[in-house]
């Protein structure tokens, strides 16, 4: 039954490895760097398959693994900075891709970690806020203040936003 | 929200590089040998018994599963848009190699794009993911006992590896429509024709369910079914010396396997021994829907070979018969299509008469000729303008029987020469050429 489980995690991995790919890309701003996330995060999922409950678990699971080891590589790279209370971490200004541009994708890119997972993956990876809660290990309630609250640093009007 | 829309968008326009699926497998593969040396009683992968995988380490390379919509942006083994409705796209396409197996899986998955359709979607998926993992399953398993046989009666492991052994499973779509989508799904090996599988899902698109023979012939269908076979294998037997056993056959009923070509017929696919010798392979027989006019488009044909390495042979959707000019057409044939015109002008449907065009299309106004390029401009044209009164003269007045075949194909008129159709073989198959006033 193991078996079965690992080689849906295996399938599962391959089918959607292009998003696991753009999720990390989006954190990293180039190619090889998130080449390397996504193979980290595969290498670690596959590792670590027992820590795997149940196929439902599935989908957050490696969610997680992607975010974890984008982060990593930030860190390694030192390409952020970490909140005094080393609660969240942020991409500092310049290291925000070579061109700047003023239009939402950027400014996304520019926002604090937390806000930042969250509207990138309510948006970019259409997860569920109940899905979103599992990835980040984080009550739901505080998945949806965070969420509308980096919809209005992001100035984007709630109600907008709710008919999504 | 147009904003986000427009963010979204610029990260899903993210290039993906090629160089991402090889690093993806290579993890694949390195945490699979980990797991091989830890744990000696694992199957290798999913589809690989124990004792069969005694050989060097297994290649397996899957190409991306393409069941997201995501992957269809990519075009990522996306078989042709089937009407507007349903999509078949690969759901797992994968090759096997070991020193002396090779399988190749391709199971097709059906999207509907309608949401009312997803009850369907998901019955039909689940039987043809089924019917091919099944498949191919057993075949490796009956690869394994045939090597076992193979070495314990003296063969060596050199010899077995010469036997190039392959499974095959793959699907053709059959024909494809608003209406309906017909899709066969078959499973071969090379080493023996005996255990090759077939299964044949009709799908009726509109309204959203398997369609039956009873459904196309009507109640009657055993009868008119049974008849119109027996009419063919009587003609087979004359021309090809097969003996057919007619009376013995039980018939049609509605377990019986069928397809439904582009023309809109089913073709009944008789399984070997059903009605002719093993020999003869497996029969199949399409059923016309002439009401009456007996007439067949094709007798009952043996399709590929049995030995399962002319799976080529398959490769192309079978329409009608396949012509090569427009000499090498039967009377019958011509005299049909020429009918089915004739029909077309005569209620002065358009979409009749679109279906039996090929395009592009010269349509000679008596104003002005123009080159109709597809099916849907065609559709756009007035159909006063398309179905003068004396072209609906003219075709009624044509007398199909005595069509003769030039250069440029059939041209039907009657004693006055115009107006005029002109229909021919395009790829293969009879349409309309050149419209003429």
């Amino acid at each position: 039954m193991k078996r079965e489980l690992y080689d849906k995690l295996v399938s599962y991995i391959i089918e959607n490895q292009n998003k696991f790919y753009r999720l990390a890309y989006s954190y990293v701003k180039n190619q090889d760097d998130a080449l390397d996330v996504v193979q980290n995060a595969v290498c670690k999922a596959l590792e670590h398959y027992e820590d795997l409950k149940n196929e439902d678990a599935m989908k957050t699971w490696v969610y997680k693994i992607v975010l974890n080891e984008s982060y990593t590589l930030l860190k390694t790279k030192k390409r952020i900075i970490l909140s005094e209370d080393n609660s969240y971490w942020e991409i500092p200004y310049e290291e925000t891709g070579f061109e700047i541009h003023d239009d939402l994708y950027s400014r996304i890119n520019q926002m604090e970690s937390d806000l930042q997972n969250i509207i990138k993956l309510r948006y970019f990876e259409e997860l569920t806020l109940g899905e979103i809660a599992q990835v980040l290990k984080m009550n739901i309630n505080t998945v949806k203040t965070k969420l509308y609250r980096g919809l209005h640093a992001l100035k984007i009007s709630v109600e907008q936003e709710a008919g999504v | 929200m147009k904003r986000m829309a427009e963010a979204k968008e610029t990260y899903d326009n993210i290039p993906i590089p090629e160089e991402l699926s090889e690093r993806v497998m290579l993890e694949v593969r390195k945490a699979e040998e980990k797991h091989n040396k830890k744990i000696t009683t694992f199957r290798r992968a999913s589809f690989m018994k124990k004792g069969f995988a005694a050989v060097a380490a297994i290649a397996v390379l899957f190409t991306a599963g393409v069941n997201t919509s995501e992957a269809f942006a990519q075009g990522v083994s996306e078989i042709p848009l089937l009407g507007d409705l349903a999509r078949i796209v690969t759901f797992r396409s994968y090759e096997t190699k070991t020193e002396d197996l090779q399988i190749s899986v391709d199971i097709p998955s059906v999207e509907m794009i309608s949401q009312d359709l997803q009850g369907l979607e998901k019955s039909v998926n689940q039987e043809i993911y089924t019917f091919c993992e099944q498949y191919a399953q057993e075949a490796i398993t009956r690869a394994e006992e045939y090597r076992q046989a193979f070495l314990e009666t003296g063969g060596t492991e050199e010899e077995w590896a010469d036997h190039q052994i392959s499974i095959k499973v793959w699907y053709e779509v059959k024909a494809q429509s608003d209406q309906y989508l017909s899709l066969a799904v078959m499973g071969s090996e090379n080493w023996t024709s005996a255990y090759s599988e077939a299964r044949y899902y009709n799908l009726d698109l509109q309204k959203g369910k398997w369609i039956t023979l009873k459904d196309i012939l009507g109640d009657a269908y055993a009868q008119t079914a049974r008849e119109s076979i027996v009419r063919q294998a009587e003609l087979l037997e004359k021309e090809t010396g097969m003996e057919y056993w007619l009376e013995d056959w039980t018939g049609v009923d509605e377990n019986t396997d069928f397809y439904m070509n582009q023309a809109g017929n089913p073709v009944i696919v008789l399984e070997k021994y059903e009605i002719a010798p093993g020999a003869a392979g497996v029969q199949e027989f399409e059923i016309s829907q002439d009401n009456g006019s007996g007439l067949e488009n094709g007798a009952g044909k043996a399709p590929a070979q049995e030995n399962g390495s002319s799976q080529e042979d398959e490769a192309t959707a079978p329409f009608q018969e396949d012509y090569e000019d427009n000499f090498a057409v039967d009377t019958e044939a011509i005299v049909a299509y020429a009918q089915l015109i004739k029909t077309a002008v005569a209620e002065k449907d358009l979409e009749k008469l679109a279906d039996l065009t090929g395009f592009p299309v010269y349509v000679g106004f008596p104003e002005e000729g123009l080159v109709v390029e597809t099916r849907e401009d065609f559709l756009a044209l007035d159909p006063q303008a398309v179905f003068t009164d004396d072209m609906v003269r003219s075709m009624e007045g044509c007398q199909e029987s005595s069509l003769s075949p030039s250069m440029a194909g059939f041209t039907m008129y009657d004693q006055d020469g115009a107006p005029s159709i002109t229909f021919g073989v395009q790829d293969g198959k009879l349409a309309i050429s050149g419209i003429n006033y």
